[in-house]
């Protein structure tokens, strides 16, 4: 007689599946392999962003967005899922699989490293100069912040005020969702003016308005916003967004755009005030300082063999001197700083150079590694088994007399 | 530095040199006109060709560079002359810088379509060429100043968008270029550098005309009368004047010279060797004479001098070769010359590939002539005599490079090859179904058949198969671990794959029709040599995302070379899973191993195809193609295993 099983059971069985595990793996494959195609024309972050950190593809059709098949985030979600219930809970626990759960346990504490990065970290970067920069003719050699590739902000600060004043911030979040028409009030009791926000762009250019082509809202002062496609490298793009602040009942309106050289200035109730848009800035919990910049070619080439980056990190405890290169990145107060870039590489240049540093800051920075060795761990195991095995069976197989024909 | 960045630079230092030189009427006076009249001798051979010299960041034997510039040029290291005759790379060399008129007679470029030549109007069909040849300089000179035109143009179109006739046009301009500052590496020692009229230059040299080690041994005095003829203005010394310039244009047309002179122990940059060029620069410049230089430089001179009498031209490559070894011995740069010239001499990889496939071709004539014990024994013999050259070779590059088995794309292929090969005899060793030595010699012969094709795409484009790395690659570690590592999960794959072939294409022509037991045993091995490519692959991605963390602050960027890996590693689960589970049997199972073998294959050269991400290191121009032509085979092989189930499944059971 047949028992009928509960709903967990077939819940669980379904989760646990191989069919569930082969559907996964599958729509992985698929979403690797035309990701990777992806970035061909449209670059590295778009496609990190349509196909491995979102859950479904898109598609559109009649003005109706529909989701078409599993993104990243939906497919390895529910392999882990499947790994934990069918390769960790239904599995046999014997010695026999030793292996087996080793890799699948691995397996999970690394897409656990992976939300944990999806989740929680930041990136960014930290440029600094071997002296003053040429271009802004101001000593940029320290910083105790670095700045996201990606990401904007809105910085609001009283100028001539004779204490620093904090600056208030308005994060990319609030207002990167603005396109269009779309616009949003900023309040804030330290300030004696609203500031609305509307009409942002991804990546723009300020510049006369022309008869040549049409702008992005408002033209202001004959300046519009160009909308230009998205770049392939994600960092390259600058965006704009129009800014109107109300004083005295007369509206101030002003293009904000993140290469800017100077903020907009704006005289309020006898206090000048400035409005400037740029990268998110983070900061660090200490200060670094680049004092020396070391570039070696390889003998008789201009092919780069080395560079490496003289620095001191302060901080309350006090300083201490540092080398950070390739491969040796500075891990220190939750951040980790590596040896990214350098410049100008412009030919028979003579001046000061630059030193560019990826900063992170990922909770899950080692998680990947010590999963490398669990997952190791049960290969080994599972391949010296079946190795072990079939050798033993091919070598009895061979030492059988080979029977004669009578 | 790409094609295009190579040609650009070599073409505007040596535009200048040669313009000034051709305005000087320097040429008629620089190329020395004399026949060489008897073959170089094998002690010169042997002396000129292990002299140390600077090339591509380290240093090198000079036969080493030979046959690079050789390989470049005519696409073989061995030249065939219009007789017959064959001169291999170091006479050749010797020819180019002592007899450079013989030189521009030889046939030494290659091109690979002679709608190159067609394009400059070169009357292809009179000359009774075939649509692939070699050419000499001499016959492709008329057509230069077209040719350099043409090449200034298309390297102005992205190498996306160039066709082959484009990049052709392009290597053969950069080839002759560089073929004209190899020739011209001796011109500085050749010249005679004369007399502007009478005056202080009579006095300071005794004669008309001065040397090079001359010329750098006066060079204070030089100066003195350079600065009080410069101030005296109009009524000054005009004889030493007209110095300047013709030393300027001869050094900067020898710019592209190889490195010969090891840097003087009093210098400050000690890494970097001398041409001749700059040894005149730094002596005027630092106004200081290098005693520990200028006996090299008198004795290229000498050579010169000397080349018409060859035992004093052996005499003084002796003395020559005495100094410079030992200096650079005392560098400690000398340690890995001999290392180099044995694995040069030995070509290991070519004799790897005739062992495997002799090997091959015995395993085939054991499927006709059966249990023949001796053949047996013939086949073991060959894979392992290929397999001890390769593993010969690939340790003498470590041994000279310093560094781990696999660096460039190059040492991917044999050393991907080695391992198929050691797995495959394994596998042997424990089945003897000679199925695993049969496909192991077959993938040795492909392998090192496409080693010897693609060294030449890598000496194009990177100089050398043992180049220098760019700073993220400066670490022998992760090198070690992760680049060994997922190179032999490509090798258990490709390895894997080929098992599975034979599974399908028994199947398919009935072969041992009843013997299930050795379609199981097939099986078992493909099981286990994917099991081993998993191990590896999946190991040495996650170290690949362990490295990026070190280097980039990411573990995983979803860059395609690490989607590649990941791709084998995904496509290999499913594999195991979709068996485990029921959903393929045996049949989908291998079938589903060969397609794994397309999807090594596109990691493997696929991604560089893209010329997109962080891992573009390798050079694939021309992979393409392969490429496409592979995948189209396994089509067809998972295509014909399809047709044969629904064949056996239409067939009446007996």
């Amino acid at each position: 007689m047949k028992k009928d099983k509960g709903l967990f059971a077939i819940i669980t069985q379904a989760l646990g599946s191989y069919a569930l595990c082969c559907m996964c793996l599958f729509a992985l494959f698929i979403l690797t392999l035309f990701g990777t195609l992806y970035q061909v024309e449209n670059g590295l972050y778009d496609a990190k962003q349509t196909f491995f950190n979102s859950w479904f593809l898109w598609a559109e059709l009649g003005g109706v967005k529909f989701p078409y098949f599993p993104a990243g985030v939906l497919s390895m979600s529910v392999l882990t899922i499947n790994l934990i219930v069918g390769g960790l809970l239904r599995i046999r626990w014997s010695v026999k699989n030793t292996g087996v759960i080793i890799i699948h346990f691995g397996i999970v504490f690394m897409m656990a490293a992976s939300l944990g990065k999806l989740t929680n970290s930041v990136e960014g970067h930290l440029t600094l100069w071997e002296g003053d920069n040429p271009r802004t003719q101001v000593d940029e050699r320290a910083s105790a912040h670095f700045v996201s590739y990606t990401l904007w902000e809105i910085a609001i600060w009283e100028v001539n005020k004779e204490v620093n004043s904090t600056e208030l911030l308005v994060p990319d979040d609030s207002f990167s969702d603005l396109k269009g028409t779309a616009s949003r009030k900023f309040t804030s009791p330290e300030l004696p003016f609203d500031l609305t926000l509307k009409g942002f762009v991804t990546n723009a250019r300020v510049m006369p308005k022309g008869p040549q082509w049409q702008a992005e809202g408002e033209v202001i002062d004959g300046f519009g916003i160009l909308e230009m496609p998205d770049s392939k490298e994600a960092e390259r793009d600058v965006a704009a967004i129009h800014a109107e602040v109300l004083v005295d009942g007369t509206p101030m309106k002003a293009i904000l755009a993140g290469d800017q050289l100077s903020p907009w200035v704006i005289d309020v109730e006898g206090k000048r005030f400035a409005i400037d848009m740029r990268h998110t800035r983070y900061s660090m919990p200490y200060e670094i300082r680049l004092e020396d910049f070391i570039k070696e070619d390889h003998p008789g080439m201009t092919m780069v063999k080395s560079y490496r980056s003289n620095v001191t990190k302060t901080d309350e405890k006090g300083k201490e001197k540092v080398l950070i290169q390739m491969n040796e990145p500075l891990r220190e107060g939750g951040l980790v700083l590596f040896q990214s870039s350098w410049g100008p590489s412009t030919p028979n240049y003579d001046g000061p150079l630059f030193s560019v540093f990826s900063v992170v800051r990922n909770p899950s920075d080692k998680w990947p590694e010590y999963a490398m060795w669990v997952i190791t761990l049960g290969l080994l195991i599972t391949f010296l088994r079946t190795l072990y095995r079939f050798t033993r069976k091919q070598l009895s197989e061979i030492s059988k007399p080979t029977p004669v024909a009578s | 530095m790409n094609t295009q960045q190579r040609f650009g630079s070599i073409a505007r230092r040596l535009t200048l040199g040669l313009l000034a030189a051709l305005t000087l009427g320097l040429f008629g006076q620089a190329q020395d006109t004399t026949q060489r009249t008897q073959p170089w001798s094998d002690e010169v051979i042997k002396l000129f060709g292990s002299l140390p010299v600077q090339h591509g960041g380290r240093v090198k034997p000079l036969k080493k560079l030979a046959g690079l510039d050789l390989l470049i040029f005519n696409g073989k290291r061995t030249l065939e002359l219009e007789d017959g005759s064959k001169l291999k790379q170091t006479p050749w060399l010797l020819d180019c810088y002592f007899f450079p008129e013989m030189a521009r007679d030889y046939p030494s470029f290659r091109v690979q379509n002679d709608t190159v030549l067609e394009r400059l109007g070169v009357d292809t069909q009179a000359n009774d060429k075939r649509k692939s040849d070699r050419y000499s300089y001499n016959e492709l000179a008329p057509h230069r100043q077209n040719l350099m035109e043409r090449a200034i143009s298309i390297s102005e179109i992205p190498p996306r968008e160039q066709n082959p006739v484009d990049a052709q046009t392009i290597k053969l301009a950069t080839d002759l270029r560089a073929f004209e500052s190899l020739i011209g590496t001796l011109d500085p020692v050749r010249w005679k550098y004369a007399a502007q009229g009478t005056g202080e230059f009579q006095e300071l040299f005794g004669s008309d005309t001065a040397t090079l080690t001359q010329i750098v041994e006066h060079s204070k005095e030089l100066l003195n009368g350079w600065r009080r003829a410069s101030a005296q203005g109009d009524g000054g010394d005009k004889s030493i004047g007209g110095l300047l310039p013709q030393l300027e244009s001869v050094l900067d047309s020898s710019q592209g010279a190889a490195a010969f002179l090891p840097p003087p122990s009093d210098f400050e940059d000690q890494d970097t060797w001398w041409r001749f060029h700059d040894l005149v620069k730094f002596t005027f410049e630092q106004q200081t004479q290098y005693a520990d230089v200028l006996p090299m430089l008198a004795a290229f001179q000498q050579l010169e001098q000397n080349k018409n009498d060859p035992s004093a031209f052996l005499s003084t490559l002796e003395g020559l070769h005495k100094t410079s070894s030992s200096i650079a011995e005392a560098r400690g740069e000398y340690g890995t010359i001999p290392l180099e010239i044995t694995l040069e001499g030995v070509d290991p990889f070519t004799k790897a590939l005739v062992s495997f496939l002799l090997g091959f071709l015995l395993s085939a004539l054991g499927w006709l002539i059966k249990d023949n014990k001796w053949l047996g024994r013939a086949v073991w013999t060959c894979a392992l005599i290929g397999l001890g050259f390769g593993i010969w070779g690939i340790t003498m590059r470590c041994l000279i490079r310093h560094r781990p088995p696999v660096v460039s794309l190059y040492d991917t292929v044999i050393f991907i090859t080695c391992v198929c090969v050691l797995v495959g005899v394994v596998s042997e060793y424990l089945t003897r179904q000679r199925i695993g030595l049969a496909v192991s010699t077959f993938l040795g012969t492909a392998g090192m058949f496409l080693a010897n094709k693609y060294e030449f795409i890598e000496v194009k484009s990177a100089g050398d198969t043992m180049a220098s790395v760019v700073a993220v690659l400066d670490t022998n570690y992760y090198l070690a671990i992760h680049v060994t590592a997922v190179t032999m999960g490509y090798a258990g794959g490709l390895l894997a794959a080929g098992i599975a072939h034979v599974w399908i294409l028994g199947k398919l022509f009935r072969l041992r029709e009843g013997d299930t037991q050795f379609y199981k045993t097939i099986l078992r091995m493909t099981y286990g040599v994917l099991c081993f490519s998993l191990l590896f692959a999946i190991f040495g991605t996650i170290m690949g995302g362990v490295w990026a963390n070190d280097s980039w602050g990411r573990f995983w960027g979803w860059d395609p070379k690490e989607n590649g890996a990941l791709l084998i590693c995904i496509w290999q689960l499913l594999c195991l899973h979709m068996r485990m589970g029921g959903f393929v049997k045996d049949r989908g199972f291998v079938t589903m191993v060969v397609a794994g073998g397309g999807v090594v294959a596109a990691s493997w050269w696929g991604v560089n195809l893209l010329e997109v991400g962080l891992h573009s290191y390798g050079f694939t121009s021309g992979a393409g193609v392969g490429l496409l032509i592979y995948w189209g085979i396994e089509v067809g092989v998972i295509g014909l295993s399809g047709l044969d189930k629904i064949t056996r499944r239409s067939l009446p059971t007996a």
